[in-house]
This record gives C-alpha cells, structure tokens and sequence, in this order.
C-alpha cells in the first residue's frame, strides 16, 4: 500500500477504500467470520437431532460426549441445542438493541455537543432524567402495565425486549458522543470547512463523525455484551423470553447453581457471550481503523 | 416461598461471580482469628463459647417476625426476638418457655366454655435490656397485633377474637375470648412485644425495634452491615441460667450458591441454610467438614386454577374461566402429569409426594391421588370435553362447555422468578401437557408481584390468570390458612383485599367443613373436617398438589446440640448449640 500516491484517492471509491483498510485489520475478518458462522449456526439450529425442550430427566447433567457436545443439562437436554436455539434471542437482542441505543445516543449526543445552547440544555436534561430513573423500578413498573394486558405476545415479545433494553442505554453513548463533539467541533480542520461554506450537516456527517467513531464503536461492544446479560434479566421480571425458551443468558444463569457438578453447564454459554463480545470489538477495531481519516487521507 | 429477591443490578455480578468459580475472598485463617477473640470472653458457665458464621442467601428485610411474610426472616429473628410464652418442639407438640405452664382444660388455665385463656409467666423474666418482662408486655403484644393498621402480615390469626387481656399481678395474663378459639397457644408462639422498647401499634412496620429488637431470646443484635452480615452477641438477662452456649452469632449474606458452598468448604461458615446441592453431592463435597440435613417442611407445591375468567374486570367467581370453567379439562391436566418423574428424576427426590393440603402435622391426611398420571386418559377427558386435535397438535374447541368453537387450548402458568425447583417444574409439566394438547405458557414474574397485594393488582388477588404455581404453608394449626384459602366468602375483592381463595372456589359443603374446624377444640374432630375438605379440594380440583419440600441446612461437624424441626427455622434451639473450632 505504500505505492499509493495521495492523489490515488479519489480514484478509488470511498467505500473501497474502507473495505479495504477494514479487512487489513485480520483479526477483524477473522471476527466478521465467527459472527456469520455463529449466525448461521443459530438459523440453523432446527437442523440439531435435539429438541431444545423435550426433556430426559433421568439423563441429566451427562458430561460432554459425541452424542451431547456440551453434554446435558438439570432435565438432560441437549445443551448444545439449547445453545444454538438461545443465540437466535441472545444475538437478536444484543445486536439490534446495542444498534439502536447506539443510533439514539448519536442523534442526542450529535445535535447536543454540536449546536450547543438551548437545544443541548433541554437534550442533556432529557438524558440526565433517564439516568437518574432507578431501572429496577421502571423496569417493575413496566412489567405492571404489561401483565395487565391480555395480549401473551405483547408480553413475551423479543421486539419489547429490545426497545427496553435500547430505551434503559441510549444516554451513556449520548453523553459520550456528545463530549467527543463539543471537543472536535472547536478543531481547525471544522473551522476551515465552515469557512468554506459546509452546511451543519456535512460538517457532522462527513467531518466530526468519522472522527468520532472509534470510542463510539468500543462502547457499542460494550453495550452490546451488557445487552445479552439484561436480557436473561429482564425474563427474571416477567418480560420478554420465558422458559423453556433458550437463551445464553437464562442458561448462564441456571448453571451456576450446578457448578461444582457440572462445571461445562456454566463455561459453554458463557464462551459463546465471550466469543461474541470479542468478535464485536475486533470488528469495531477493524472500523475504527477502516474510518479513521486521518489513516484514509494520508493512505497509509 | 424460601426466595431470593431479585435485582437485575446484580444479576450481572451473580454471572461474574459464578465464572470465577466462586472462590472465597477469604482465607480461612482470617475467621479463625476473630473466632479466637469472643472465644477468650466466654463466661465461665457459658459452654464452649465462640463464634458460628451461618451463611443465608438474602437479607430480611426486617427483623420482626410479625411484619414480614418472608420465610427469611424467621431464620434470622428465631435467635433473637421470637422468644414467646411456648414454642412449637420438632415433635409438633407446645412446650412452654416463659410460660410456667401451658393452659389447659385440666389446670383451669383454658376456661370450660373456651372463651377464657390464663397466662402465668415464669417469676423475674427480663427483656435483653435488663427491663422486667410482665404481663402488662402480652397485653401490649394483643393490642399490636389486634390493631387492623399494624401492618401484621405473620402470626396474627385470631388476635382480633380477643376481647381484652387482663393482668391482674405482673405475672398473669387473662385474655377473654368473643368466640373460641382452637389455636389460642398458638398465638404467642413467636414471641413478645416489649411495650417500654417498640412504639405505636399502627406503626409496626416502621419501628425501630423492627431491625433492632429487645427481645427475650438467646442473641441480642450488636451490629447490622447491610448487605454483607448480622452480628448478635448473648442475651445476659436470656431466662435460661447458662445459656445461650455460643458467643456470637454472625449471619453472613451471600446470595450466590456456589460461593456459599465455597464458604462452607473452607470453614468460613458452620451453618448453611437451604444449600443449593443435594445432600450426597453437598456431602461429598464438603468431605467431613459438614453435612447437610433434611427436614420435612411446611411448603407445599400445589398449581391453583382460576374457575372464573380472567381480564374480565371483575374479581369475583362469575363469569367461568372459557377453558378451566370445565371440572373435565382440570381433570385432564391432572391426569396428564407424570408426578412419579417429576418426583424422583427432575426434583431428584429432594421432595417428597403431595396429594392435599394437609400433608404435615397432625392434620395430616393421607389420601390417594385423585388422578394419577394416564395420559392418555387426559385425552379422552379433553376429547369428552369438546376439544380436538388442531392442525398444530395443540387442541381446539369444538363444542365446548364455555369456550368458543376454534378457542385454543392454550393456557398462561405463572409462577415466580428465581427459584430453580420452581422452573425446572414447570419447564417439565408443560412438555406433560403439550403431549396431550394443552400449551401452557410460562410467565414467571418477581416474587413482589406474585405475591403481591390486591392495591398492587397482583394477578392472583384480581384473578387475571390462568393457572398459578406456587408453594404455600401453615404452621401447626391449619385453621386461620386453610379457611383464608378455601371459604367462598373469601375470594379476593375490592371490599376483602386479603381473602386468598385464588381460585374463586365456591363449595359450600367446605364452607360447613371449615366452620367446624374452626370451633371445635377436640383434634379429632377438626382433623376429620380438614380431611373432608382435602377431599372436596380433590373432587373439584381447584388445584392440584404436586409435592412437598424438604428444608436443607448445612451444619459442620464440630457444631452440637442443634435440632432441626419442620415447625421452627435454622435457629430455633440456638441456645443450645455448642462449637469447637
């Protein structure tokens, strides 16, 4: 890459550009890989000979074996299936709920730290509110006004679920961008495009944002991994996934008891969470560095 | 109903704490240091001495006995402030303890017409603060616990039925009766309100004796970390000359299973109440440092069905439920649960077989199932029921006694979070009922909302369920429970916001049943009528008994004298409890 000259840029697309410098980060394709095949495996979990449900009491707590991957669980199910069946919730909610709180907490934190005045006065006091709400009793109160309705699919909606957990979050990511901003939108380089005529917009979207995006895609692993724990939470409150419904949470949770007689209860869904999370924060490596412009516009 | 409450602030720590293997944070030789300290202080009369560590998985909220219905509490306070006039021995029999005798017919102490009860103290008793204890402290105990805006939620059956309490000298207590009442040595089983140390009756639940208490038991409270321990010290003015044996009593807080047993390994703990493991596994692991005993409890597990429907904005027992309405479909999903398996593979045989609400005590009523498992006579009921196989597998109506034609057979069960025996039932039962075609949906909730109250909308006071699970218990008189739960006149409403018939039962054959029970003073007599009623409970099935738990406590080796009783807590007879480290 060191041949490329500066004015070789413009000949290459943007967006190639970024795959590019994105795949040079191995690990990152390497992350993108095990998250497809952890996808894909969860899509595909019917293919398993087992039931996520059905039950052999008097074959439980069966260590690892070629029949049972992950061996069986307190009713001798499969855990291996019980983990496959539990990654379709685990990583639906944690992707799309960390995504969501992210996309929030940039909107808030964006206009807040970038206009400033009244606007980041009223944004911010909104944020500071939900911070200071105790979750536990929004989350009680939530689950009060739920159970009074007859409607089971409201109740034990994963799509609930995720707009709880993206509604509880938005504000650490809000408070986030928003400093980020209020310290580049007094940078030179955003002078110089104001001074040339770059609307408001350009200026976040094309300038401060890209410059912003690294500490924003490490909170949003961070988010992400505190997604899939939330969730096993939330079900300990009468929302969301009910057992038997598999999730990695649920099943993490269940096994502690057990962890003395088997230990593997315990350590394979908690490899998953761990496999997960580190794939996310390789990939935000790989986009951090894919997007950083300061490694785009020199090529390096 | 032995649940942790739960916080999703700490689930995430919980996890953590679980994936480090749950090691201690101590060394051991850390405790033996501050055991060694009290050891040296021990009064000459006073036994061994020492300190005992006893490991419990949540902290009570409160140390009154009276203001709580949680059953930690009672593990907590038996030591310190449930020192009453008798107490309930592990043979199911009263045994006086301040009191110099139980009344009786025979000593005069129960009048003949039954309406006046004679309390005699034992001379020159005192409370923890060195204050006499007299009779003037039974009277105040009565007005607490007959004020109806104490806030009483335990041990206040039949309080309202005493008039007045007379006390004639500091030692005696003469209460007179409006109507009789069997169970009146009950009533000052669990202890004594100091009228000079608590406060106002209806301010009960907010005293600060509550988390504090002057009592008349063997520990006095020194010291309350929250969240991590408890610490009692002797009670010098306790009424037994010599005792309590011990030193210090330090009840440490961990709410993590596998850390508790951790604890216990390396000697941290020396009592273990409710261990996670079974006992040959718990055995097994703490290879001679502790063992853990079994003992059969009160806590019954029983699924309640709602006959009226639900969200139908009326608590009341009309209109019947579309599905469970049908005596023929709760005699299906009777028969259609495999209790043997449910028993032996899936609870391990940590509980023993339940077929009625009297399985304890001498109320106990030994009747057979009244539908044992047949599945496949579950499905003849629903087929006669007017239910047939949809195209999923899961019935529909047709022709149905209430529901409409295409209604599904699909039911809500709800139980409370946090309890793995709990889940794991019903994680079973409802792979039982999707075999014959009911889908049962488990909705668990906090242990706050399922036993919520009635203000609160909890789902079983304003009968939006479909069908509940959970434990339930009495002590050793029935009467004051079982007529709660069964009368007709006691269905939850807005105007008796504290009726427990779940179920909107109306059955006026237990109606008579339970006024019998409720006035007759020969045992006999009152056993039968509680037998009468199990059986209208088995003909109806408003709810259908599953088992009954067993209490676990984990007690090392080198701890004596304790007794475990199904009608006392981990602490009942800790005066008696001697240590050598």
């Amino acid at each position: 890459m060191t041949e490329s000259a500066p004015g070789s840029i413009k000949e290459q697309s943007m967006a190639r550009m970024i795959l590019r410098r994105f795949f040079k980060h191995r690990l990152a394709g390497l992350a993108i890989v095990l998250l497809a095949i952890l996808s894909l495996l969860a899509a595909f979990a019917g293919s398993s000979p087992y039931s996520p449900t059905e039950q052999a009491p008097a074959n439980d707590y069966q260590p690892p074996s070629a029949s049972h991957w992950f061996g069986t669980d307190e009713l001798g199910r499969d855990v291996f299936t019980r983990i496959l069946y539990g990654g379709r919730v685990s990583l639906t909610v944690g992707l799309i709920s960390s995504s969501l709180s992210i996309a929030l907490g940039i909107l808030v934190g964006a206009l807040s730290g970038y206009f400033g005045g009244w606007l980041d006065s009223i944004l911010m006091r909104i944020t500071d509110a939900f911070l200071t709400f105790p979750t536990i009793f929004v989350l009680i109160l939530l689950s009060a006004f739920l159970r009074e309705q007859p409607y089971p699919w409201l109740k034990n909606s994963v799509l609930v679920v995720i707009v709880i957990i993206a509604s509880l979050s938005w504000m650490w990511p809000a408070r986030l961008v928003r400093s980020l901003f209020l310290v580049l939108r007094e940078r030179e380089f955003v002078s110089a495009t104001r001074a040339l005529g770059g609307s408001d917009a350009r200026i976040i979207i094309q300038h401060i944002f890209p410059n912003s995006i690294g500490p924003i895609l490490v909170s949003m692993t961070l988010q992400m991994a505190a997604a899939i724990i939330t969730e096993s939470g939330l079900s300990y409150l009468g929302f969301g996934v009910q057992p038997p419904t598999p999730t990695w949470g649920s099943i993490l949770y269940t096994a502690q008891v057990h962890v003395f007689k088997a230990p593997w209860l315990a350590f394979y869904p908690g490899v998953m969470i761990f496999i997960t999370v580190m794939a996310i924060n390789y990939i935000g490596d790989g986009l951090r560095d894919a997007f950083d412009p300061y490694v785009i516009h020199t090529g390096r | 109903m032995k649940v942790k409450l739960f916080t999703l602030f700490v689930l995430s720590g919980l996890i953590l704490s679980s994936c480090g293997g749950g090691s201690g944070t101590q060394t051991p030789g850390a405790t033996q240091a501050s055991t060694a300290a009290p050891a040296a202080t021990a009064t000459p009369e006073a036994g061994g001495g020492g300190t005992v560590s006893l490991i419990i998985p949540e902290e009570p909220t409160t140390l009154n006995y009276f203001a709580a219905d949680a059953a930690i509490v009672r593990q907590v306070a038996e030591a310190t402030a449930m020192t009453g006039l008798d107490t309930i021995d592990q043979n199911g029999e009263y045994q006086p303890v301040l009191t110099t005798e139980l009344p009786t017919l025979d000593n005069g102490g129960l009048s003949q017409d039954y309406l006046t009860v004679t309390w005699k103290l034992k001379p020159d008793l005192k409370w923890s603060d060195g204050q006499p204890l007299t009779s003037d402290d039974i009277k105040f105990t009565w007005e607490v616990l007959s004020n109806p805006n104490s806030g009483a939620l335990s041990g206040a059956g039949g309080f309202d039925l005493i008039q007045s309490v007379d006390t004639p000298d500091p030692l005696t207590a003469v209460l007179s009766y409006s109507s009789p009442y069997p169970a009146y040595l009950s009533q000052f089983a669990y202890g004594l309100l100091p009228r000079h140390a608590a406060g106002a009756p209806e301010d009960m639940i907010n005293w600060d004796w509550d988390r504090k208490p002057i009592g008349a038991g063997p520990f006095v409270v020194t010291d309350w970390q929250s969240g991590q321990s408890i610490t009692m010290g002797r009670n010098p003015y306790y009424y037994e000359a010599g005792k309590p044996y011990l030193d210090q009593l330090v009840f440490r807080i961990v709410p993590e299973p596998a850390a508790q047993t951790a604890m216990m390994m390396q000697g941290e703990g020396q009592v273990h109440l409710w261990p996670g493991e079974l006992p040959d596994e718990y055995d097994s692991l703490l290879q001679g440092k502790a063992s853990q005993v079994l003992v059969p409890g009160i806590w019954n597990m029983a699924i309640d069905f709602n006959l009226s429907a639900p969200f139908d904005g009326d608590s009341g027992p009309t209109p019947p439920h579309p599905i469970l309405g049908d005596l023929l479909v709760r005699q299906a999903i009777a028969s259609a649960i495999d209790y043997d398996t449910l028993i032996h593979d899936v609870e391990k045989d940590s509980v023993y077989t339940s077929t009625n609400p009297f399985e304890y005590g001498w109320s106990k009523c030994d009747l057979p199932r009244p539908f044992p498992y047949n599945p496949m006579k579950a499905m003849q009921l629903l087929e006669q029921a007017g239910w047939v196989v949809g195209t999923d597998g899961i019935r529909v109506a047709r022709g149905a006694l209430y529901a409409k034609d295409g209604t599904r057979l699909s039911l809500e069960l709800q139980g409370y979070t946090n309890f793995d025996p709990l889940q794991n039932t019903e994680e079973f039962i409802v792979e039982n009922f999707k075999a014959v075609g009911i889908e049962a949906r488990i909705q668990n909730y906090d242990f706050s909302i399922i036993f919520g109250t009635y203000a609160d909308k909890s789902p079983r006071m304003i009968g939006d369920f479909d069908m509940l699970i959970f434990d339930r218990g009495f002590g050793i008189d029935p009467q004051e429970y079982v007529a709660n739960a069964y009368r007709s006149g006691n269905i939850p409403s807005e105007s008796n916001q504290n009726g427990a018939n779940y179920f909107r039962w109306v059955n006026l054959t237990a109606d008579e049943l339970l006024k019998t029970a409720g006035s007759h003073f020969d045992q006999a007599t009152r056993k039968d009528a509680y037998c009468q009623i199990a059986q209208q409970v088995n003909t109806d099935l408003p709810q259908v008994y599953l088992y009954l738990f067993q209490d676990g406590y984990g007690f090392a080796n080198n701890l004596t004298g304790y007794t475990v009783s199904t009608w006392g807590s981990m602490t009942w007879g800790v005066q008696n409890w001697q240590y050598k480290e």
